[in-house]
């Protein structure tokens, strides 16, 4: 804790004490429920924030450098510069869409579990909830 | 000062008073729920994803998305889809790193997640700075671009525009904190939907319903032709059109007004379904707008130009009279009345937004952790925040009719973005996903990014005078928007400043902040009504 005594109400705030001790917040990120958790967040996270970027980046690009090649019209009154733009929103519909659903069934139960474990390393006297900021 | 610059217009006029009506009462109401810190700046934690979900999308889109982004189109085509494609696609960045992890870890500031596991008070003192920076930007943005918009759609000129403004934006933030703001953006993005639904459905009547048809005649209806059709009208190089399109990708996760509305919700999952509902709203109303502007280009065509203004803002309200009959037509009149309020509803959301971020950063950041040392009571953090808010609405205020239509809108609203992403978005990711970054790091990243952004603006064409703005000492290298510099210099200035400290205590702290955003355990709970 590098500023006590900006936190140092925190201490009387919570009846476990420093808030570090509250849980064991190592012994949680070392446990295999975290692990599994963060480990199938990234999996989902990475390749698909790397996707967004790269089909983003190329539209970018494209819209940057191929102004002919943007405008030439896929069928009559349909340019390739507005198909293109309306495919990045439905791009973000489509990634938003599949992060919702792996978040609900498979991140959220993943969560919890992880919760239970910190819980039932903690005393059931202490609050789950400690007030971790100062006022 | 004259009150009125013009004709009064009585229609807009009234319809303006019900919105005004409305979004008072329900200040008036919120302001029965809101006196604890958590009512004032997270309204009690109580918003649904659903509702948060409608009130980012009133937050996120200003009236330079409604008007301003038509007007583009209107003038220079597909150049300003590029803004909308950036601006949705930006949601991205919000969902896959931020959303969740903000909620599970904050309280009511960015500050909070950036001092969680760096030296507080240093910590806060500059993500308020970056968070003040951006709020009070954008606000003047908005302010002036409302003021000059009120002017054109009423009579009632410019200066008394902006203090009306400005006193409705501190009514709901004073009296009715996040609760009434919230619900204000709620009703602004209702309004906004419907006005896109019915103008698109107008739009496309007249064309038979074929969208093909439109853009063909809006081509013809352009001097420029088939050019019309491929980017290059609006940004005069290559490099401006990518740091554009940059700025708008990373500019809104780190946007203090949009992050915050994740506070409001009481869980993680109700702030990832938040996001849900936003991009499907915002991306709705993008599309929209994209066929709107079109539509103007070839209902209007080049005659509807000098009534557009010079950068088109005023083409959705000609195009909104037009299609309600024309110009002296009762079902025009009306149309254009109801497109003015929603403008105006538009810009009161918007504005309210950034100034309870604002307040936020200088009452719990400034004035409670790093003044008074966490040792003042919740009562004096809410009080302050008023006065906060009091003080950033009248300076605002102040500053936009000094400067008046002499700011260049669009520049500060791109200076905000750049700003959002070279220094606020990189202090956070950091902070979240690197255990090596320290309080040193964060300070030279903030600074760095800042100072990159507007220093860059400074010097960039857009700022100095003469025909092409000649005058610009970076020359052909000064860009409009320099985001495509000032953001891997933000990156950049957090990295190096973490590796040239020996400063090593924040990465203990980091393992708490990594579980804690991961999993929500001890997050802020909803407190109980």
């Amino acid at each position: 804790m590098s500023s006590p005594t900006a936190r140092a109400d925190q201490a009387s705030a919570s009846a476990t004490g420093s808030p570090g001790t509250a849980f064991d917040w190592r012994g949680i990120e070392s446990s295999p429920e975290f692990r599994e958790l963060v480990a199938s967040k990234r999996r989902f996270i990475v390749p698909a924030a790397v996707a967004v970027f790269a089909i983003f980046l190329g539209y970018l690009l494209l819209a940057t450098f191929a102004e002919g090649f943007m405008g030439s019209e896929i069928v009559d009154g349909l340019p390739v510069a507005w198909a293109l733009a309306v495919s990045q929103v439905v791009m973000t519909w489509v990634v938003t869409w599949l992060y919702l659903r792996k978040a609900d069934r498979e991140w959220e139960p993943l969560e919890r579990r992880a919760a239970e474990r910190a819980a039932a390393t903690v005393e059931a006297a202490q609050s789950p909830s400690g007030d971790r900021f100062v006022r | 000062m004259t009150i009125f610059a013009a004709e009064l217009q009585a229609l807009p006029l009234a319809v303006f008073g019900i919105v005004l009506a409305v979004t008072l009462g329900v200040t008036f109401w919120a302001s029965k729920r809101t006196s604890t810190a958590t009512e004032f700046f997270a309204a009690g934690r109580g918003i649904s994803g659903f509702q948060n979900g409608w009130a980012i999308a009133g937050d996120y889109m200003s009236a330079s998305t409604f008007l301003g982004f038509a007007g583009l189109i209107f003038m220079f085509g597909v150049d300003a889809f590029v803004g909308l494609a950036a601006a949705i696609v930006s949601f991205v960045v919000v969902l896959l790193f931020l959303a969740e992890r903000m909620r599970n870890a904050g309280k009511y500031t960015l500050a909070d997640v950036l001092s969680f596991r760096l030296r507080e008070r240093p910590a806060r003192m500059v993500a308020a700075l970056g968070t003040l920076a951006v709020a009070s930007v954008y606000l003047v943005a908005q302010m002036v671009g409302g003021g000059v918009l009120i002017q054109a759609l009423t009579g009632v000129s410019f200066t008394p525009a902006v203090i009306v403004v400005g006193a409705f934006m501190l009514a709901y933030v004073i009296f009715g904190g996040m609760l009434a703001t919230t619900w204000v953006q709620i009703i602004k993005a209702g309004l906004l939907m419907s006005a896109g639904v019915v103008l698109t459905v107008f739009v496309l009547a007249k064309f038979g319903f074929n969208p093909f048809e439109l853009v063909n005649r809006a081509a013809e209806q352009h001097p420029e032709k088939h050019a019309y059709l491929e980017p290059g009208l609006l940004y005069p190089t290559n490099l401006d059109l990518l740091s554009f399109g940059l700025a708008f990708l990373l500019g809104t996760a780190g946007l203090p007004h949009i992050l915050i509305r994740f506070f409001t919700v009481p869980d993680a999952k109700a702030a990832r379904g938040s996001v849900g509902w936003a991009v499907f709203l915002i991306g709705s109303f993008f599309a929209m707008i994209m066929l709107v502007g079109m539509g103007a280009r070839a209902i209007l065509g080049t005659g509807g130009e000098a009534a557009a203004g010079s950068s088109g803002n005023l083409a959705i309200p000609v195009l909104a009279e037009e299609l309600g009959g024309g110009d002296g037509s009762t079902g025009g009149e009306l149309f254009l009345a109801i497109v003015s309020a929603v403008a105006l509803a538009t810009i009161l959301a918007v504005v309210a937004g950034l100034v309870i971020s604002a307040s936020g950063a200088m009452a719990h950041d400034l004035w409670s952790n790093v003044i008074r040392k966490g040792r003042d009571s919740e009562h004096e953090e809410v009080w302050v925040a008023r006065i906060a808010a009091l003080a950033i609405g009248i300076l605002s205020i102040v500053i936009a009719i000094l400067g008046g239509a002499g700011f260049n809108v669009s520049v500060l609203v791109g200076l905000a973005f750049c700003v959002a992403a070279s220094a606020n978005l990189p202090a956070l990711l950091f902070a979240l996903f690197w255990p090596r970054f320290n309080t040193t790091g964060a300070i030279v990243g903030v600074l760095g990014g800042l100072i990159a952004s507007i220093g860059l603006i400074i010097l960039s064409p857009a700022v100095w005078p003469g025909p092409d703005s000649e005058g610009s000492p970076l020359g052909s290298l000064g860009l409009a928007n320099p985001a495509i510099f000032s953001i891997p210099i933000g990156f950049a200035c957090c990295w190096l400043g973490t590796v040239l400290s020996s400063e090593r205590g924040a990465e203990r702290e980091y393992h708490e902040l990594r579980v804690r955003a991961e999993t929500g355990l001890g997050a802020e709970a909803a407190s109980v009504h």
